[in-house]
């Protein structure tokens, strides 16, 4: 069963991708460490930097 | 609804199980009703299904047990490794065993979702603090996970504006640096930044060999202008050595002279005697002439000679060590020589290679071989020397100069690029943490929202038109983990029910909140295990309770209600509550012998059928059961329909009271439709008025065979007891559905009607104007 935590990074994911912030390809890895509590600064850092060169080379 | 039928759950070693005990669902039912007395074992079976979904027992954790807390879990007598709990559903069958602290459910996959609710539980839910009360609900709206993750987020936001805030000033101390030193140079070209950039680029540089070889130059020079004085001293000191060895020959001669002839020689042999003749034991004879005579006191003879010539040997001392110091002068100056010649040698060789193109001017002749002209040569040379040092020290300074402009130059264009990087990430990282709070707050908004207005719902089920309600539940931002409640009392909104709720109502709000929760998350695979929870509800709101919880029960997969309450066992017994579909378990008090024991629950009317059936019939107790069943049914009839009794003390109305209740007129009307179950045709129709006048006739059968020990029952036949039981059996089996109950719904607005697909309708619907 899906915890609530679990649910509500379903959520953000989404958003996040929608709005450009982290990449789709990105999604399935960072859902159960969002959802853990796993992400730390730096691995924020690095998946707004991935989704800030992807925008610029396309 | 697809989700799996609970068929049966096992305890062994369990808590109170000190036996196997085993309780059977009915397939068809989602409700089950497990009454028992205090100390009957109904909590061991909600512990049973905690262990199972949880893989412990909550509450026991909280009596004070310590860490040690699942020492408890066997039943007296039997360890952990005995403890069995199986449930089987009609999926599957798990089982949960106990090794050491862990529970180990077998197997793990698909393993039931059990929520359960205790009476402490419903305490904590209103009573407690905010933090407690959210410590009891988190499991429905915890997600930590996500507030960590939002936390770094967080973190990481702040760290870049302070990064930012850092390399911004870093940017603006490298620019300041460059501009004061392109004002310093003239402001030449169009900004500080590009006159900079030319001139680390294009100016040209000083290798480090050239800066080395102008020392290097220096330096030599320098180390010939100390020959000279050099010279002077080791001169000075040959020419004093000399002098002291012609003063040191001098005085031997003339010592010598005065001495006996040949004294020199003399002393050179006695010296080399004396430590011949100096041995113990003394020598018999003369060491040279090896004559016996006078032997004895030749050593004492030859010291006292060498003591006379002492000064010729002193003077021959003093000449030997003078010539040694005139040798070691003579030594000294010629290496001074010879080292100024490598000087020389290694100065001239920097001014004719080439390392030395930084010096402007170089001497134009080589040092003198001869030391002694070197004086002259350096007086011509000096000012080189001097040129050298002030060239060296001007590109120093213009290299240390050019090494500055690099690295404000190098910073400036880093901290730039940083800069840069940063007004791209940033606003990202800003707009991330945004969404993340936002939609983490929605979440949660959204969650407690839907809950709050369930809870309200099932709150106004149990209290209708009481103007208590609204409820409101918000997590508290600032505290996080902190759960308010607020509730509406009479026209005061926002109120803290904790204030102003009684005890009871706070218990139903409680109950009201736990099932809108966990209503929220997949009920329909949720086993809802609530007990005891209806302990202290008082009376006027149990019925509504009870019937709100069953209503709600549809929703999750399985509910098990456990009470002690035993008003509610009756009216299930009668079948007066509205609980449609409900399993109903009674359990007999524990013991350690027994263990749980599940008792017949059957109600009175199925009790009279089994006495009726009996072979001998029990005339006794049929009469009796038959009595207390017909005064029952007559009190729900005259009580459906308003009918006259006599009023009396306390409602002690006899049978013969409620009889003639039902007078004539209603009596003619009474009918029954028996309705197939699941289908609206009407499989049967019963009329009442000629059953009810048969009981009117024997009616006394009760008072005569089951009330009271008389004469008079020993003159009647069995036939009339027995016919008495079955006549009222007829008109309480036409009348109350086994399984649900009485007809007392009027929503078809034509006939009274049983709850759960209406199988019973009674008619009519009121009773006949007088």
């Amino acid at each position: 069963m899906e915890t609530p935590s679990e649910r509500l990074a379903e959520l953000i994911l989404e958003r996040l991708v929608e709005q450009g912030l982290v990449l789709p390809r990105n999604t399935k890895r960072l859902l159960a460490r969002l959802a853990k509590g796993e992400m730390n600064a730096q691995d924020w850092r690095l998946e707004l930097e991935k989704a800030t060169k992807h925008e610029e080379e396309s | 609804m697809s989700a799996a039928k609970l068929e049966v759950l096992r305890i062994e070693s369990l808590r109170g199980s000190t036996r196997p005990f085993e309780l059977r669902f009915d397939p068809r039912k989602r409700l089950t009703i497990v009454y028992g007395e205090n100390g009957s074992g109904k909590t061991t079976i909600c512990d049973a299904l905690e262990l199972l979904g949880d893989g412990a027992i909550g509450w026991l954790g909280s009596m004070g047990l310590g860490s040690g807390v699942h020492q408890y879990w066997p039943s007296v007598g039997a360890s952990a490794a005995d403890i069995v709990v199986e449930l089987k559903t009609t999926t599957g069958s798990w089982r949960a065993r106990v090794g050491g602290r862990q529970v180990r459910v077998s197997p793990p996959a698909g393993a039931p979702n059990v929520r359960i609710l205790r009476r402490s539980q419903l305490l904590r839910l209103l009573e407690a603090l905010p933090s407690k009360r959210y410590e009891e609900l988190k499991r429905f709206i915890d997600v930590g996970g996500v507030e960590a993750s939002e936390k770094a987020l967080s973190d990481l936001l702040l760290s870049l504006e302070r990064q930012q805030t850092d390399v911004n000033a870093r940017l603006d101390e490298a620019l300041h640096g460059l501009e004061a030193d392109w004002q310093a140079a003239g402001n030449p070209h169009a900004s500080a930044v590009a006159w900079a950039r030319r001139e680390v680029t294009e100016a040209a540089t000083t290798s480090e060999a050239q800066l080395k070889a102008l020392q290097r130059l220096h330096t030599a020079h320098q180390t010939l202008t100390t020959y000279p004085q050099r010279l002077l001293v080791a001169q000075d000191h040959l020419a004093k050595s000399q002098q002291e060895l012609v003063g040191a020959e001098g005085e031997h001669r003339a010592a010598v002279r005065v001495a006996e002839d040949r004294a020199d020689e003399l002393v050179r042999l006695l010296e080399a005697a004396q430590p011949l003749l100096g041995t113990t034991p003394p020598p018999v004879a003369c060491p040279l002439c090896e004559s016996q005579e006078r032997a004895a006191g030749l050593f004492e003879a030859v010291r006292e000679r060498l003591d006379r010539l002492s000064s010729i040997r002193a003077g021959a001392e003093r000449v030997s060590s003078a010539t040694k110091a005139v040798e070691h002068e003579r030594a000294n100056l010629q290496r001074l020589r010879d080292d100024y010649a490598s000087d020389a040698a290694a100065l001239w060789a920097l001014c004719t290679s080439g390392e030395s193109q930084a010096a402007e001017e170089l001497p134009k002749a080589s040092p003198p071989t001869a030391l002694e002209a070197l004086t002259t040569w350096l007086d011509a040379t000096q000012r080189l020397s001097e040129a050298w040092r002030e060239r060296e020290s001007a590109l120093t300074g213009r290299e240390e100069f050019l090494a500055s402009l690099r690295g404000r130059l190098e910073s400036h264009d880093k901290h730039l690029s940083l800069s840069q990087s940063l007004a791209d990430l940033l606003p990202r990282a800003k707009a991330a943490h945004q969404l993340v709070v936002e939609r983490r707050k929605l979440f949660t908004d959204e969650i407690l929202n839907a809950v709050s207005e369930e809870a309200g719902r099932l709150y106004e089920i149990v209290h209708p038109d009481e103007g208590l309600g609204k409820i409101h539940l918000a997590l508290d931002e600032a505290k996080r983990a902190s759960l308010e409640v607020e509730a509406t009392f009479g026209a005061q909104d926002g109120v803290p029910p904790q204030a102003y709720f009684s005890q009871s109502h706070l218990d139903t709000l409680g109950l009201c909140i736990f099932l809108a929760l966990a209503k929220w998350e997949q009920p329909e695979e949720t086993i809802l295990v609530l007990d005891d929870v209806i302990g202290s509800v008082d009376e006027p709101h149990v019925d509504r309770l009870i019937g709100m919880v069953c209503a709600e029960t549809d929703a999750f997969q399985h509910c098990l209600l456990t009470t002690h309450y035993r008003p509610c066992r009756e009216k299930l017994r009668w079948g007066l509550l509205d609980v449609g579909e409900c399993h109903f378990v009674e359990l007999a008090r524990w013991t350690p012998e027994t263990g749980l024991q599940q008792i017949g629950g059957t109600p009175d009317v199925q009790r009279l059928k089994t006495l009726i059936e009996e072979s001998p019939p029990d005339l006794q107790l049929v009469a009796s059961k038959a009595g207390y069943v017909l005064e029952a049914v007559l009190d729900f009839l005259t009580q459906l329909y308003e009918l006259k009794v006599p009023r009396k003390q306390e409602g002690r109305y006899t049978i013969g009271d409620l009889l003639n209740g039902i007078d004539g007129r209603i009596s003619g009307l009474l009918r029954i439709e028996v309705v197939a179950g699941g289908s609206p045709e009407v499989e049967r129709e019963i009329e009442l008025g000629p059953v009810i006048a048969n009981l009117r006739q024997i009616a006394q059968m009760r008072n005569v065979f089951g009330a009271h020990f008389n004469e008079l029952s020993f003159q009647l036949l069995d036939s009339d007891a027995l016919s008495f039981g079955q006549k009222v059996l007829e008109l309480a089996e036409a009348i109350v559905d086994p399984e649900f109950g009485w007809p007392k719904k009027d929503r078809s607005g034509s006939y009274w009607e049983t709850v759960g697909g209406g199988r019973r309708r009674l008619h009519p619907l009121r009773r006949p104007a007088s």
